[in-house]
């Protein structure tokens, strides 16, 4: 049709107000980033281009980038393990054949639609030393009150714990859907020739969900790396620098300090860190669909 | 009659064939783990709900009670006076509202021009689309600031409300939709002479509701709970959103809890209530699409 042809351009029109936002917020600032990563910035001076100076600064010199990515190794292989475990188990129990799913299954997931910063205050009124309810149940029990988030290494503990619990919903209701999509005629034969709930369970149930559970593992895990919100509004990444993650010192380092061109060198390495795993799962997936 | 007996007898002598003399045990078990899950979730939320409601001088009191002794609003109110509660919801409520407009306009022009034409580029613009989920903010947090400030979008309400628009996970969740509309019915509104704005705006758009409800709440959701856009863009206070009016009380040296807690129960009570009505919206777009914008 002639007619057709003349409006070859009507889908890019369609496209344009989406892609300019694209462009403009996403693609050029990811670009912009690898070559501001190459230059030394600074409150007083132009910038200078330095080579990968940045890099080599962040992993042979800058005690803090030390700190931020140790700290972030801790939180994420806690977080990502209970993340695992709790999901796990909680659409386990959605799955069973219960009365009042639909309620139980909203108890989990609303800390999901919760704000950071709304998670973050809960949690410290809850914590607090004085007049929060734990410490104040505990001293029941004749323990004294505890400084949950000003010793180092309770508040990185509770930052984890917090952190699970405002995401582990998000987890359960998609393992609870793998769950539902395994066929029952499978439990029903295992049943007929004898098998236990536990031997269903380790031959049926993780074989089929396996899928699954990888996908719920590189997500949490890709969510883990980026955290900050959460933990900027519960401890602030304190006390000292004990729960400061990678993208808090890349704030710190750029908004704080001005230094651009070292914040955009260690937004790389967070970057690579993300691509890989995103690449991992895609990989992974197209390899399953092969076989 | 005698099918239906005959249904709930296999139905029955299979359940406790396969749980044995566990039947039982294994589903107190299961009620326990759940009431255990529902404290664990539900208190820290409760105590801040209940703390909301009473004087200071109870707040404050050593070994508290968890309900309020004396019921009072007053938080509330005196919290609204002496911080400008009004001003951040405001502002939120302007963000959030904008936002999603502008959403839901630029991504379902995006997923129509990609569901329902062939056109050169076309899976290219779909997979750099999809790929950007790969570059979340975190990762460009300075570039982008630099790019604001060129715009001049810095510490406006616009900077927080065109930049997170173009969501992929809107683009991909309407494209999947508009797939299963037919093309027929766009063909022969082309012979009756419709032009493709029309097509768009009186019959994708129409036949696309479900997955622009589930758009619009996720989008509420996103914009209302937004923290680092906002936080970057902006510097001064009057333009504040609520989240980061209530992050300034960071530290462990809050005074005025009792104005803080008001605050946050207010504050969570509009997604309460979207959780409370729209949950299965937010339950579907999650099956399809993850969480994340």
């Amino acid at each position: 049709m002639p007619s057709r042809r003349r409006l070859f351009y009507i889908p890019y029109l369609f496209l344009a107000p989406n892609l300019l936002v694209f462009v403009l917020f996403i693609i050029i600032p990811a670009i912009y980033n690898f070559y501001l990563s190459l230059f030394k910035t600074s409150f007083d001076k132009p910038p200078e281009f330095v080579g990968l100076d940045n890099f080599i600064y962040l992993f042979q010199r800058d005690d803090f980038f030390w700190r931020a990515l140790s700290n972030l190794i801790v939180f994420v292989i806690g977080d990502v393990g209970l993340i695992l475990i709790l999901s796990l188990g909680i659409a386990l129990l959605l799955n069973e054949d219960i009365r009042w799913r639909g309620f139980f299954r909203s108890v989990f997931f609303y800390p999901v639609l919760l704000s950071p910063v709304v998670v973050a205050l809960i949690w410290r009124w809850f914590l607090n030393t004085q007049y929060g309810l734990l410490n104040n149940i505990l001293r029941a029990f004749e323990i004294p009150p505890q400084p949950w988030l000003l010793r180092p290494d309770l508040a990185m503990l509770w930052v984890i714990l917090v952190h699970v619990w405002a995401t582990v919903g998000f987890f359960a209701l998609i393992l609870l859907a793998g769950l539902q999509a395994i066929p029952p005629v499978l439990y029903e034969a295992a049943v007929v020739d004898g098998a236990t709930r536990w031997r269903s369970f380790w031959h049926i149930t993780l074989p089929l969900l396996a899928p699954t559970i990888f996908v719920v593992l590189i997500l949490s895990m890709i969510r883990a790396f980026e955290v900050f919100d959460h933990i900027y509004a519960l401890t602030g990444g304190g006390p000292g620098t004990a729960t400061m993650m990678i993208v808090q010192y890349i704030y710190r380092t750029g908004f704080e300090m001005n230094q651009f061109g070292l914040a955009a060198a260690a937004s790389l390495v967070l970057f690579i860190i993300i691509f890989s795993l995103t690449l991992l799962q895609y990989w992974l997936g197209r390899l399953r669909e092969a076989v | 009659m005698s099918m239906d007996i005959f249904e709930v007898k296999t139905e029955s002598a299979r359940r406790y064939a396969g749980r044995g003399g566990a039947f039982h045990l294994t589903t107190l078990l299961t009620y326990a783990a759940l009431l255990l899950g529902v404290v664990v979730m539900f208190l820290p939320v409760l105590w801040m709900v209940f703390s909301s409601f009473k004087s200071l001088e109870e707040i404050y009191r050593i070994p508290p009670a968890f309900f309020p002794e004396k019921w009072i609003i007053t938080n509330y109110t005196e919290a609204i006076e002496k911080f400008p509660f009004l001003r951040y919801l405001l502002n939120s409520v302007t963000v959030t509202v904008l936002a999603t407009l502008l959403t839901l306009t630029i991504n379902s022009m995006a997923a129509f021009a990609l569901s329902k034409y062939n056109f050169r580029g076309r899976d290219t613009i779909f997979l750099i689309i999809l790929g950007t989920l790969m570059v979340p903010l975190q990762v460009i947090m300075v570039p982008v600031y630099m790019v604001m400030a060129r715009l001049e979008l810095v510490n406006t309400l616009w900077g927080i409300i065109i930049p997170p628009s173009a969501t992929p996970t809107g683009v991909f969740l309407l494209r999947q939709y508009m797939l299963t509309i037919p093309d027929e019915l766009l063909e022969a509104a082309r012979i009756d002479g419709a032009g493709e704005w029309r097509i768009f705006l009186q019959i994708v758009l129409p036949l696309a509701r479900p997955a622009l409800a589930v758009l619009t709440v996720f989008s509420i959701m996103w914009r209302w709970n937004d923290f680092l856009w906002p936080l970057i863009v902006i510097n001064d206070p009057n333009l504040f959103t609520l989240q980061l009016g209530l992050a300034r009380f960071r530290g462990e040296l809050v005074t005025d809890w009792n104005y803080v807690l008001a605050m946050t129960v207010l504050t969570m009570l509009p997604i309460t209530l979207v959780f409370a009505f729209l949950q299965r919206y937010l339950v579907s777009g999650i099956a399809t699409t993850g969480l994340k914008g």
